[in-house]
């Protein structure tokens, strides 16, 4: 029973075909990959399947309901999470406030609940800080609870915005560049913690990624977009070898091939 | 009675927060001593500065954390005060069951404005504010029945077990309701709800794709400021006595939103502050008669080239000063990750 | 309704069109510059009356020299405003700086109000309301001088934006502050001039709107009809400016005829709200994808 799967699915943007055609299908847990020359439609599809933009054509099916169509907070709710290629914090608040967010925006606070502060909300709100805490702790960020986002180095912030996307416990989580503008310590480090969540929260993870050496290392599955259009699908070695996707990518060395 | 949200913060924000509790605790404080040593008239001065501080609270939530932008709040205050003037002269209802009813009588009203704010955002939805401030004044002109039209109406003090309140008495209605008002505000702003506003201000994208419902959000952020400017309006009507329907359009729109960026736009003690000051300047300009408009401008530039956050602005101000004069610490360190 | 009436109707929907569509187009200048709503923009509608009145009355200047060191006082006034409020509150949030020209802008009403008593005033030397005919139909003169110094000026303010290297450079501050300090355009003075230009054309409106009103303290107000034209135009779009304000000048022109006074404005402002609705960005404005 597949977990995430786009059938057909096109978007246009006034004369630019950014995504045309493209399906596939995607299991239950583990680690996949998008990868693509710049301009591929990666980020279009992570934000057509996470409802920020409309599709023109296809559909698409989040465990076994329909998505496509729903606004962005409903396919939020049904499990499916996401982290953003610039770490998009709120700039003003606090790191920890951040985190608590990825928990609390969904949860519709009644606002007579709020006005009186009931010992109910102070309960929840004070779970919600600890398991906060925890998350940075979990992070090795435990320090920066206090520091406001628009503080934090640029690898940090997008550890906090994982972080706080992961607090909304998703079932699949897509995640855009997560190590774009790291280094390779701080690659290395993302990369240990999305294996972490998929081991501890059973969370699915869908990548966009450019860091082929990354995505070698820990996807189960590939699938290449170029200009819109999906050119391969597979397992990595056999996708990286295609010679289609040596092309897309013009001359670009890959790892074992 | 409910107790206040409290945040955990770090060393220079726990700092900083307890020297506010204890300038907010001796605001009060004066508050309440003021009626002994102050003229009758002053009195109601002061009610109406705390009158103009409840509108400034509900705004500067609405504005200033959740994002919305609106001219309209003078409309709110005008339909707490219309209502309450029906409720209690033509109904007969107690004073102390009118008072609460207009304040949600405005908030329903307030609902009406968050509609078009669904579609449209920043500046685009200031104007239609703007339009709804206006179809409001004409709305008054035109319902005189209810109003009193361009002439006004007015409005008798409530009684309380059967005797008039004066200046004195309905001064400390005031405060009372003004400090139960703010300590609700304090608490929205800490709660769940205060951080979806602030979410959905920083981005409805990707509040939304965590979840928010951005659509309920906005609409209760509108039916909380409106309901606050309700109250106000409920309050000012029989605290002046009469209701001038000039009281309700632009310039007042304007004077609430410079409460709000003198206080710092978000900030609900800076809120109070804010319309205080401007409150304080505006008397203090009295004195120079056909100058006193310009007086008052200039002061107000002069403010805002003097503090352009606001004056909750200086509180973070502070905190970046403290943290500074501690030294690099573990927390600033590991920034470098 | 006949046609005499229509055309009387249509002349004068026009001239006042043209006048919000040269107070919109000001204002809509400063916003692509700055991002800021200047509002004191429609005190140098008033400003530009006043110092018509003031060149006239004291320097005995007639009608169009003093229309013309009116204009160019009040643009010198705009690119101090500029320099003196805006530029040092460049770091500000956007809204203190929006309340900061709020200020400025009731600063020069409470000035000009101080400077003269009198509360309706004319300046000498403008054309006679007296309706001239041509051919079966009358209208008055005024509205024709409105309407063609009007055109006249928005021509050339397109010329200028499209051919001169100024009006480039200014466009491409518009669009695009960082870009245009990178190809070498000296940003600062080129914000200093759409300020400056600005403020000219708003001064020009308002020695326009002089003759038809008169000249008095609350001739401001029109920035708010103005505000609603460049709404309506779409607001990132210049022309959408001037078409705004043209449409909202023969709207109400031809709405008077079956309404009042009130009850026209509140349709003008109605019909903005369910425009708004409709089409978020205005006539020309660019829309952006939503979705929530």
């Amino acid at each position: 029973m597949s977990f995430l799967s786009l059938e057909n699915v096109s978007v246009r943007f006034g004369g630019v075909n950014a995504l045309s055609e493209v399906s596939f299908s995607l299991e239950p847990g583990g680690i996949s990959a998008i990868i693509g020359p710049n301009g591929a439609g990666k980020t279009t599809l992570i934000n057509a399947v996470s409802g920020l933009v409309p599709i023109d054509n296809g559909r698409i099916f989040f465990d076994g309901a329909e998505i496509h169509g729903k606004t962005a907070q409903a396919i939020a709710r049904a499990g499916l999470g996401r982290a953003f290629q610039h770490a998009e914090l709120m700039a003003d608040e606090s790191v920890v406030e951040n985190i608590i967010a990825g928990r609390t925006l969904r949860t519709r606070p009644s606002l007579l609940q709020c006005m009186l502060w009931t010992p109910a909300l102070r309960d929840s709100e004070r779970e919600a800080r600890n398991d906060a805490l925890a998350m940075l702790e979990g992070l090795g960020l435990r320090s920066v609870a206090d520091l406001k986002a628009r503080e934090l180095s640029y690898g940090v912030a997008k550890k906090i915005d994982i972080g706080r996307a992961l607090m909304g416990a998703p079932r699949l989580l897509l995640l855009d560049e997560p190590t774009a503008g790291l280094s390779d310590i701080e690659a290395d480090d993302l990369i240990g913690l999305c294996l972490r969540a998929v081991k501890d929260f059973g969370t699915t993870l869908l990548l966009i990624e450019h860091n082929l050496r990354v995505v070698m290392a820990v996807s189960q599955r590939v699938i290449v977009l170029d200009y819109g259009r999906k050119i391969a699908d597979g397992i990595p070695s056999v996708v990286t070898a295609d010679p289609a996707v040596v092309t897309a990518y013009l001359g670009e060395e890959l790892p074992g091939a | 009675m409910a107790c206040l949200a409290a945040p955990r913060r770090g060393v220079s924000e726990r700092a900083t927060e307890q020297a506010l509790t204890f300038l907010l605790a001796a605001t009060v404080a004066v508050g309440v001593a003021l009626p002994f040593f102050v003229h009758s008239y002053l009195l109601q001065m002061a009610s109406f500065a705390l009158v103009n501080v409840i509108v400034a609270i509900g705004l500067t939530v609405l504005i200033g954390q959740a994002g919305q932008v609106s001219l309209a709040s003078p409309s709110f205050v005008a339909i707490g005060a219309y209502l309450v003037t029906h409720l209690t002269k033509v109904l007969g209802l107690s004073y102390w069951v009118a008072m609460p009813l207009s304040g949600i009588g405005a908030a329903a009203f307030g609902a009406v404005l968050g509609f078009p704010a669904l579609r449209v955002r920043g500046f685009y939805l200031a104007i239609v504010s703007l339009a709804f401030l206006q179809t409001t004044s004409i709305l008054i002109e035109t319902l005189q029945t209810y109003t009193g039209g361009v002439r006004g109406i007015s409005v008798p003090r409530p009684t309380i077990f059967g005797s008039r309140l004066t200046n004195f008495d309905f001064y400390f209605v005031v405060l009372a309701v003004t400090v139960i008002l703010f300590a609700v505000a304090r608490n929205v702003s800490r709660s769940p709800l205060g951080r979806s506003f602030r979410a959905v201000h920083a981005s409805e994208n990707v509040a939304a794709s965590q979840g928010a419902d951005v659509a309920r959000v906005k609409m209760i952020a509108f039916v909380f400021s409106s309901f606050y400017a309700g109250i106000a309006g409920a309050l000012f009507a029989p605290l002046i006595g009469f209701i001038d329907p000039l009281e309700f359009g632009l310039v007042t729109a304007i004077h609430h939103i410079v409460f709000i960026i003198v206080g710092g736009l978000g900030s609900v003690p800076g809120a109070v502050y804010g319309a205080l000051t401007m409150g304080v300047i505006g008397e203090l300009t009295n004195g120079f008669k056909e100058y006193k408009e310009l007086i008052f401008n200039l002061a107000l530039l002069a403010v805002l080239f003097v503090i352009p956050r606001g004056l909750s602005g200086i509180a973070a101000s502070l905190v970046k000063f403290a943290r500074r004069r501690r030294g690099p610490s573990a927390e600033q360190t590991v920034r470098e990750v | 309704m006949s046609i005499a009436i229509a055309f009387q109707l249509f002349i004068a929907g026009l001239s006042t069109g043209s006048i919000y569509a040269l107070v919109a187009l000001g204002l809509a200048l400063v916003f692509k510059a700055t991002g800021i709503l200047n509002f004191a923009h429609g005190e140098f509608v008033t400003l530009g009356a006043y110092l018509g009145l003031f060149a006239s009355y004291y320097f005995g200047l007639t009608y169009p020299p003093a229309l013309l060191v009116a204009v160019l006082l009040s643009a010198l006034a705009g690119l101090l405003m500029e320099w003196s409020v805006v530029r040092p509150l460049i770091t500000a949030p956007p809204f203190t700086v929006v309340i900061a020209t709020l200020a400025v802008g009731l600063s020069v009403k409470n000035i000009l109000r101080l400077s003269w008593q009198e509360n309706l005033s004319t300046i000498p030397g403008t054309i006679s309301h007296a309706p001239i005919a041509i051919g079966p139909l009358s209208v008055n003169p005024q509205y024709l001088v409105v309407i063609a110094v009007s055109f006249v000026l928005l021509g050339m303010l397109g010329l200028f934006f499209k051919f001169t290297s100024l009006g480039i450079a200014m466009r491409a501050v518009s669009e695009d502050q960082r870009a245009a300090r990178l190809v070498g355009i000296n940003v600062e003075l080129v914000l200093m001039l759409t300020f400056a230009t600005s403020a000219g054309m708003a001064a020009l409106a308002g020695l326009l709107l002089a003759p038809l009103t008169g000249v008095h303290i609350e001739m401001g107000w029109i920035v708010v009809k103005a505000l609603v034209a460049a709404v309506l135009g779409g607001f990132t779009s210049l022309p959408g400016a001037v078409v705004g304000g043209l449409l909202l000048g023969l709207a109400e022109a031809f709405c008077g005829l079956f309404l009042d006074g009130v009850t026209r404005d509140l349709g003008v402002f109605g019909l903005l709200i369910i425009a708004l609705l409709v089409r978020p960005h205005g006539l020309f404005g660019r829309s952006e994808a939503r979705r929530v």
